[in-house]
């Protein structure tokens, strides 16, 4: 009996030990109108054009959990490019410390200037990504194409590639958000806040830095929210 | 050795050992400035830098597999596009600019005649990817690379992985560019008291010193920063320099300020060789130049040069040339390599 209580103690003991990680489900999901979003589907604006999207895709990196303001944690190598034509790259989970506490998510739109200009790397920051301008030195930090009656351009189609990374069309920012539910960050991007705020009869091509990419990451950085 | 010495010998060894590579690979020439390429993030290697060769000199990076990082960057012209004033690519397309002599990279902060690139890690992608250049998509690139004979085992045995991606190779291509360091001129000799000037030489570097050198400035004969030389604007180009990159009209007609090494080989000059010969380029720097407000303030003047002086400043920018990097095989077509095993 006595063996049998002692060898109980030592598995539920090593079993409470081996619990010294909590784990955060992070989930990236974009909306159109309150439904899922998805590729090559076609979609109706505010103004009832056509609109269908081929490719989404978005660098976030830098990610702090805070408490407060105060840095509780923070995650290493932090780079993720979403790719909203593949689940594997818009969920991920985190192994954090049970002991920390946060009240806050911190992370960067984008690629930092630092990392902008330091150099080839790899994984989501490989070239082979398609997300670094060739012809100059930058990430594209937010990317979506596809075509829509409104655009006057070849086959309706239009490319938003916002980028740049140096003063004063630097559109990596910053963006801290409150968090509700700990175990759990779903962020969400109503991609349709974008649309109909955005003029693609007139600004259907963006490919390098200046006045409208900032403004197209400006109302990024306001749309992108925690559910 | 006494036996309580011996200890020492696994001690040097384990020093040796984690000793930074870069340090016995890199030979930073005496009373240079230190290079601006961080080693740290890419350590040179003998494995990388043969297999950045092997990538430079192959066409496997272009398109129709025709034009390589040689095409344009001839090993015999110190790595510039002799007699070229624009250079070409694949399908014979001609492209905007003069091709720039490849050395002293590790050097440079900014690349291309318009400072597009801010790390020469980066640089490669841009001819790779022009379509006047070489026309090719990158990750098709890895693709080609990667079914490929001879690159899975090259690229194992300088990264330790045969799986290929867009980092390594451009991190090793920039480890072969690294080692093209040109310090073997003449002028480099007697500046290390091995010979002397001739008397001619020595006038033309006196004038060399009181004209040229605030922008081409020793020991690299460039600072690399952006001016304005009063070239005229070529409207069958149309090319602003900085400016496109920057939108900034302080920027106006600015390009980066070229080394004056190993001229005799690189000719024609300036960002759209317009001058086939010397003497076109300092008669250049003697005449009148157009008003602009971005004209570099050195040259708000004509520089005042006899044709004695122009004589002797030709015959001190010869004794830039250096045959020994020109000629040194370590930077020449890998037969081994790239002829040693068919597709």
């Amino acid at each position: 009996m006595r063996v049998f209580i002692y060898i109980i103690s030592m598995l539920v003991s090593a079993h409470m030990l081996a619990q010294h990680d909590a784990i955060v489900r992070v989930n990236w999901q974009s909306e159109w109108y309150n439904q899922p979003f998805e590729l090559s589907t076609p979609y109706k604006t505010s103004d009832n054009s056509s609109i269908e999207f081929d490719q989404l895709k978005m660098y976030v990196s830098g990610f702090r959990l805070l408490n407060n303001d105060k840095i509780a944690w923070e995650e290493k190598s932090s780079f993720h490019l979403l790719d909203f034509g593949d689940t594997s790259t818009t969920n991920w989970r985190w192994s954090i410390p049970t002991n920390i506490d946060y009240t806050k998510i911190q992370f960067t739109f984008g690629i930092d200037s630092l990392t902008q200009v330091s150099g080839v790397q790899g994984g989501p920051l490989d070239p082979t990504t398609g997300m670094y301008w060739t012809w100059q030195t930058g990430y594209i930090n937010f990317k979506l194409e596809g075509k829509s009656d409104q655009c006057p351009s070849r086959l309706n189609q239009f490319q938003l590639h916002i980028g740049g990374y140096a003063f004063p069309h630097n559109t990596s920012r910053q963006i801290t958000l409150a968090v509700n539910d700990k175990q759990n960050l779903n962020f969400n991007i109503p991609l349709n806040k974008l649309v109909d705020t955005w003029d693609l009869t007139t600004e259907h091509h963006i490919m390098s830095p200046g006045e409208p990419a900032d403004t197209c990451a400006e109302i990024l950085y306001n749309i992108i929210a925690l559910r | 050795m006494k036996k309580s010495k011996l200890f020492l010998i696994p001690f040097m060894a384990l020093v040796l050992a984690f000793s930074p590579v870069k340090d016995m690979l890199w030979n930073n020439p005496k009373g240079w400035p230190a290079p601006h390429y961080d080693f740290s993030k890419n350590p040179l290697s003998s494995a990388k830098i043969e297999l950045g060769r092997a990538l430079f000199y192959d066409p496997i990076l272009s398109l129709d597999n025709t034009i390589s990082c040689a095409t344009c960057h001839s090993p015999y012209n110190a790595f510039a596009h002799t007699d070229h004033a624009l250079s070409h690519g694949i399908h014979d397309s001609i492209g905007s600019r003069n091709a720039p002599a490849l050395f002293n990279a590790a050097w440079q902060k900014s690349f291309m005649w318009d400072g597009a690139i801010q790390h020469l890690d980066m640089q490669a992608l841009a001819p790779m990817s022009h379509p006047a250049e070489m026309g090719e998509d990158i990750a098709h690139v890895v693709i080609k690379l990667q079914s490929s004979t001879i690159y899975p085992s090259l690229f194992n045995r300088a990264f330790s992985d045969s799986v290929i991606t867009g980092e390594h190779l451009l991190k090793a291509i920039s480890q072969f560019q690294l080692t093209l360091v040109s310090n073997g001129s003449k002028y480099d000799n007697v500046k290390s008291g091995g010979e002397d000037f001739t008397d001619q030489e020595n006038k033309g570097y006196a004038l060399f010193l009181k004209n040229c050198n605030s922008c081409h400035a020793e020991p690299l004969f460039s600072t690399f920063e952006f001016t304005n030389n009063g070239l005229e604007l070529d409207s069958t180009l149309n090319d602003l320099g900085k400016y496109a990159i920057t939108h900034n009209v302080s920027d106006s007609m600015k390009f980066k300020i070229p080394s004056l090494r190993n001229l005799s080989f690189t000719f024609p000059y300036m960002h759209d060789g317009r001058f086939k010969k010397l003497s076109q380029v300092i008669n250049h720097y003697v005449s009148k130049k157009n008003e602009s407000s971005t004209l570099a303030e050195q040259l708000r003047s004509p520089i005042q040069l006899t044709a004695n002086d122009k004589a002797d400043l030709i015959s001190f920018l010869l004794t830039l040339d250096d045959k020994s990097f020109v000629f040194d095989a370590k930077h020449q077509f890998p037969k081994e390599i790239l002829l040693g095993a068919k597709e």
